[in-house]
Order: C-alpha cells, then sequence, then structure tokens
C-alpha cells in the first residue's frame, strides 16, 4: 500500500455517495465486527450494516476474552435475536454461529438457524463444539444439545457447511447439489453414505473427532479428505477416491484401503500420535507397522507425505515391508529423535534395518545416497545441543573420506523457553558444529514460530 | 470465425478498438451490441478515457484465462493473476478507484467490480478504527455526541 492512499485525500466524500447495493457489498466483504463498526460512521451508514451479505457471531469477539459466564452468554443469545429480528438484507451468503456447548439456548439457537435458511445462505457455520473437547470420550459423554433444524436439510442452495457439536442426520439432506465443502465435528455420525452419494460436487471433507462412523466406503469427486481423531468401530474404511489430491489422517491405526484411490496425490499426512508409545514390539504393534508400511507404499508416488514419530517407531519393526523406490519430492519425517525412530534413515535407502545402537551408530563408516547426492542443507527445530542431536549432527557435517559432502548449511532453530545455561550449551553445539567442517554455514534462529520445514528466511541470533 | 473488433467510444470522446473476447467479459456491452448496430462504435457515456483504459487493461489480461478454464495447469497463472490484480489496484489513487468501481459495476464485469469493492473494504475500512476510516474516506460525522454514543450502545462489542 503506498503512502499516498493513506493520507487524508482532499476529495470529496466519495465512498458516501456510491449506489446502496455497492456499499452493500463493500460492506460485506469486511469482518463481520468491521461491518457492524461501520454503522456510526454517519448518517448514511447507520443501517448499512443490517445488510450485510456475511454475518458471523462469533463469542469469543462478542465476549472480547472476558469469562463466558451465563449471564454474559444469555445476554450474546439476545443480541443475536435482535440482530436477525432487524436484519433487513434479502439474501446471505455466509452465516456463522460460533458458541460453545450452548445448553439452555436451543430455542434461540434453532431460530437462528431457521433465519438463515429462508435468506437462502450458502454458508453455514454451526460451531458449538467446546475447546475442552479433545478426545471423542469426552465429547461423545455429553448431550449434544442443538438438533439441526429441518429446513436445512431441505436447503437448496448450500455450498459450504460447518457443522460442529450439533447433531444431524445425514440420510435426511434431500437438496445437497451445491455442496462444496463439508466439515462435520463433534458428533455421532452414521449413515455418511448417503449424504455423500447425492453432493456430486462435493470437494472438501472434513471429519473431526466423530464417532460412532459406520461408513463402509468413502467414495466421490473429492480433492481433500481430512480425518481427525474419529472413532471407526469396525477399525477399517475403504476408500474409492479417483481424483483425490490431499489426504490427512490423524488418530488410530486401522485398516485404511486405498486401492481405489488417486495415486499420484500432492500431500499425504499421517499422525498416529495417540497410539501408546511402547517399549518392546509385540504382536499389535508389528500387525500396526504392516499397516503403516502398507500405507506408505500406497502413497509411494506423492509430492509430499508426513509421518509422525510414531509412524518410524512401528514401521521399523516388519523389515520386510521395506520401503522401496519411495518417489516422494518431500519426505517430511516429524521425529523427536528418540534411538527407535532412526529407521528413518533407512527408509531413504534400500537396506534392511538391522537395529542401531544410538551411541555407536553415528560413529560407523556408514552414508546414504541422498547425503552424497541430494541434501544441501539440514534444518533441526528445537535445537538443544543435546546428546542425540549432536551425534547426528555432527555424523552430517563432518566430513569422509568415503562420501562426497554436499550439505552446506545447517539451520538451527532453539527450542522454546530455554533458560540462559540452556542456550548456553546450545551455542556451544553450534560452534562445535563449525570447528567439525568450516565449510559449512551454521546458523543459530530462535524465533522459529512461523517455520516451516520448506522456508527458510528466519532471523538468526 | 475471424476475430472481430469492437470499438468503445469513452464519454470525453476516445476511441478505443479491443478483441470481441475483451469487451465481452463485460456483460453490458452485448446489449449495447444488439440495441446498436454492431459495426457501430458504442458510446459509453459513464465512463472517462483514463478509467476505460483502466478497465481495457484489466479485461485484457483476464481474457486468456477466460478461455482456458478448467485445465490443470491453470493454478499457477490463477496465482499469478491475484498477484497482477493486486499490484493493478495499488497503483491507484482514491479517485480512480472510486470511477473504477462505478465503470465495472456499469459494465457489469464481475470480477473487477468484486475486485474493487474488496479492495476498498480491506484497504480503506478494514481493521482500522471509526475515527481513522472517517478521515481515509472523508466521512464527515453528521450526527450528535449524543446520536453516536445511542449508536455505539446498540453494538457494544463492535467497538471494543
Amino acid at each position: 500500500m503506498n503512502s499516498k492512499k493513506m493520507k487524508p485525500s482532499s476529495e470529496p466524500d466519495r465512498i458516501s455517495t456510491l449506489p446502496h447495493a455497492v456499499l452493500v457489498l463493500i460492506i460485506s466483504f469486511l469482518p463481520f465486527k468491521d461491518c457492524i463498526a461501520t454503522s456510526i460512521l454517519s448518517e448514511r451508514w447507520r443501517y448499512l450494516y443490517l445488510h450485510t451479505m456475511n454475518v458471523a457471531f462469533k463469542e469469543s469477539e462478542f465476549l472480547n476474552g472476558m469469562y463466558s459466564d451465563r449471564a454474559a452468554r444469555v445476554s450474546f443469545a439476545s443480541y443475536m435475536s435482535e440482530f436477525v429480528s432487524r436484519f433487513e438484507g434479502e439474501i446471505i451468503n455466509t452465516f456463522e454461529i460460533h458458541l460453545c456447548n450452548p445448553v439452555g439456548l436451543v430455542a434461540c439457537i434453532q431460530h437462528l438457524i431457521r433465519f438463515a435458511a429462508s435468506k437462502q445462505v450458502k454458508k453455514l457455520v454451526l460451531d458449538f463444539s467446546d475447546p475442552s473437547w479433545r478426545s471423542t470420550d469426552v465429547a461423545s459423554e455429553l448431550d449434544v444439545a442443538i438438533k439441526l433444524p429441518a429446513c436445512v436439510y431441505r436447503l437448496k442452495t448450500l455450498e459450504s457447511l460447518y457443522i460442529y457439536g450439533c447433531a444431524f442426520d445425514p440420510s435426511r439432506f434431500t437438496n445437497p447439489e451445491r455442496l462444496r465443502r463439508l466439515y462435520i465435528g463433534w458428533i455421532s455420525l452414521q449413515k455418511l453414505e448417503s449424504l455423500l452419494s447425492k453432493c456430486r460436487l462435493l470437494k472438501t471433507l472434513s471429519i473431526r473427532y466423530c464417532w460412532d462412523l459406520d461408513i463402509e466406503t468413502l467414495a466421490g469427486r473429492i480433492e481433500e479428505l481430512v480425518i481427525e481423531y474419529c472413532d471407526f468401530p469396525r477399525m477399517a474404511c475403504s476408500f474409492v477416491l479417483p481424483i483425490l489430491d490431499i489426504f490427512k489422517y490423524s488418530g488410530y491405526i486401522m485398516c485404511l484401503d486405498f486401492e481405489r484411490v488417486n495415486k499420484m496425490v500432492h500431500d499425504v499426512e499421517f499422525d498416529f500420535g495417540v497410539e501408546p508409545e511402547y517399549d518392546e514390539p509385540d504382536a499389535a504393534t508389528k500387525a500396526q507397522g504392516e499397516i503403516v508400511a502398507k500405507l506408505l507404499s500406497d502413497f509411494r508416488s506423492a509430492t509430499i507425505i508426513t509421518v509422525c514419530p510414531y509412524t518410524l517407531q512401528v514401521i521399523q519393526d516388519n523389515p520386510e515391508f521395506m520401503l522401496r523406490g519411495v518417489e516422494v519430492e518431500h519426505l517430511v519425517l516429524k521425529t523427536k529423535l528418540h534411538p527407535k525412530e532412526l529407521m528413518v534413515w533407512s527408509l531413504l535407502r534400500d537396506l534392511s534395518y538391522r537395529g542401531i545402537d544410538p551411541r555407536t551408530h553415528w560413529h560407523q563408516n556408514i552414508s546414504y545416497r541422498c547425503l552424497n547426492r541430494t541434501v544441501t542443507t539440514v534444518q533441526l527445530l528445537n535445537f538443544t545441543g543435546g546428546f542425540h542431536q549432536m551425534e547426528v549432527l555432527s555424523y552430517l557435517v563432518k566430513t569422509r573420506p568415503w562420501r562426497v559432502h554436499v550439505i552446506t548449511a545447517v539451520d538451527l532453530c532453539v527450542a522454546k523457553g530455554l533458560r540462559e545455561d540452556q542456550m548456553r550449551v546450545a551455542r556451544a553445539g553450534a560452534a562445535m558444529l563449525r570447528r567439525i567442517n568450516k565449510q559449512v554455514v551454521v546458523e543459530v534462529h530462535n524465533d522459529c514460530d512461523c517455520l516451516s520445514v520448506f522456508n527458510g528466511g528466519f532471523r538468526p541470533i | 470465425m475471424s476475430k472481430k473488433n469492437i470499438v468503445l467510444k469513452s464519454s470525453n470522446g476516445i476511441i478505443f478498438e479491443v478483441e470481441e473476447a475483451v469487451a465481452l467479459q463485460s456483460e453490458t456491452i452485448p446489449y449495447m451490441i444488439e440495441d446498436d448496430c454492431a459495426n457501430d462504435t458504442i458510446p459509453l457515456a459513464n465512463v472517462t478515457g483514463d478509467i476505460l483504459a483502466l478497465v481495457i487493461e484489466y479485461c485484457k489480461k483476464h481474457v486468456v484465462v477466460a478461455d482456458g478454464d478448467g485445465g490443470g495447469s491453470s493454478s499457477s497463472s490463477q496465482e499469478d493473476l491475484k498477484n497482477w490484480d493486486a499490484q493493478f489496484m495499488n497503483d491507484l489513487d482514491q479517485s480512480k478507484i472510486f470511477n473504477l468501481l462505478l465503470a465495472a459495476d456499469f459494465l457489469n464485469i464481475k470480477t473487477l467490480f468484486d475486485l474493487t469493492c474488496q479492495f476498498v473494504a480491506d484497504t480503506m475500512i478494514k481493521g482500522k478504527s471509526v475515527e481513522e476510516v472517517r478521515r481515509t474516506l472523508n466521512i464527515e460525522k453528521d450526527y450528535t455526541s449524543e446520536e453516536e454514543a445511542k449508536a455505539r450502545q446498540e453494538n457494544e462489542w463492535a467497538f471494543k
């Protein structure tokens, strides 16, 4: 934005002379709070906001960080009712309600939803989830207070639906032809197939913290699928998704059948962090390892694969499922550098795994193809200068007679919240790496919040 | 069918000759072609030459992509277009922006109309205090302080 526009212009007030419909469109592009605030600009703007095409009621904004007690929630509910009773617009494109677990406000909320449906809403966001519902166990014990009013099932205009903590019956939708994005969360979810079969345009499907999922085959022209922390009582699901592009799964390891899915997906992510850690592999973890190795094999042609520490741990118990010919462009390994995860290096080459002793492993005469050819930059998040980290890093920067050295830069992102003495250890670690190989640029960074694995550009200490 | 050109005349008499596909991004122009004779110059009484030049620049940039819609490789060009749009808007002063907005409305070019409305919302109102918005847009406060206080009270949360 150049400075000349920021200065008060010598122009007359052009904007207030614009036609009503144009001003309504302009304020509809604003965040709801800014839109409401235009009501005091001048007489011309006084009631314009009652025509906005995008309405978003957010408890957090309304209460502005204050404790959400019963009285405050009741006052929020009456504000919303008052707003819709005074509303003057003909249509609403987006209608959002974010109010956690609205027990006791059911009648008001249902009235609001019916109002949105009467305005031919295109994007409906109903978020009644509670931030404290971190697992389906917690959420399923609570009674979901709100049930979706019947008029929404008949809506023909819906393009996006977010439905969190609001009970509904997927089989009752009669006209979901235009639905492109569907986000479901925090409910018991059954008969989803009957809805999906009617949504021919559906591109994005996200299911978070749902339980009782009875879906056997998830099929359709879906491009983005996200499943997070859901309970599938059958512990299995198959997918028929010929144009899938993004797939993210978090939760327990179960049978996920991708036989009939586009294998050239762009982005795949698996996070099995909810599985309990184990010390010794047993039959169950071996079976898990087989499933996970199969999953990674299925997606070997993906552009980006991201896996969690548990994946690294469980996969190594199955040397017969060794990954071969992985063609991914970006392999993102979220590792804790736990000795059990060191299989990660074997993933990058064709070599069977015989077990690793973390104290001696990095001192052996070993090398990997990627180190000789392609790996030029190493980025380590949560750097502390600890023993395991230093062992691996020293191995990576050290020049060896049996290997071509192509690593030229090491970026260390210091773990958050280190004390001054811990920072000294980290800095000393970095200094040691610089001494080991003077050709490698070792940088230490501390503000790594916005760092993604593929982006550089952070600030050195 | 051979490429056909359309001649547009601005309110101050400046003539622009453009390809039909460029001009037809306006949903108003087809009606004008039907009403008048197709080979004649189409007079645009509400749009001055400098603004019409901007409209045509925008339409020329956007015409190719509208043709090749639905291709898998269009995503990068979509991204380029977005950057181009942002730069295009950023180079204009406030008076030009409002004239462009009205021209886009009159000519019924939906994407340009949305782009200018969004730009006004984002750069002149969004995230600013009421006083800043009044200053930026030269809006005169024409209520008494009591009336303003009452209006504030109606939607108290939006001013916290």
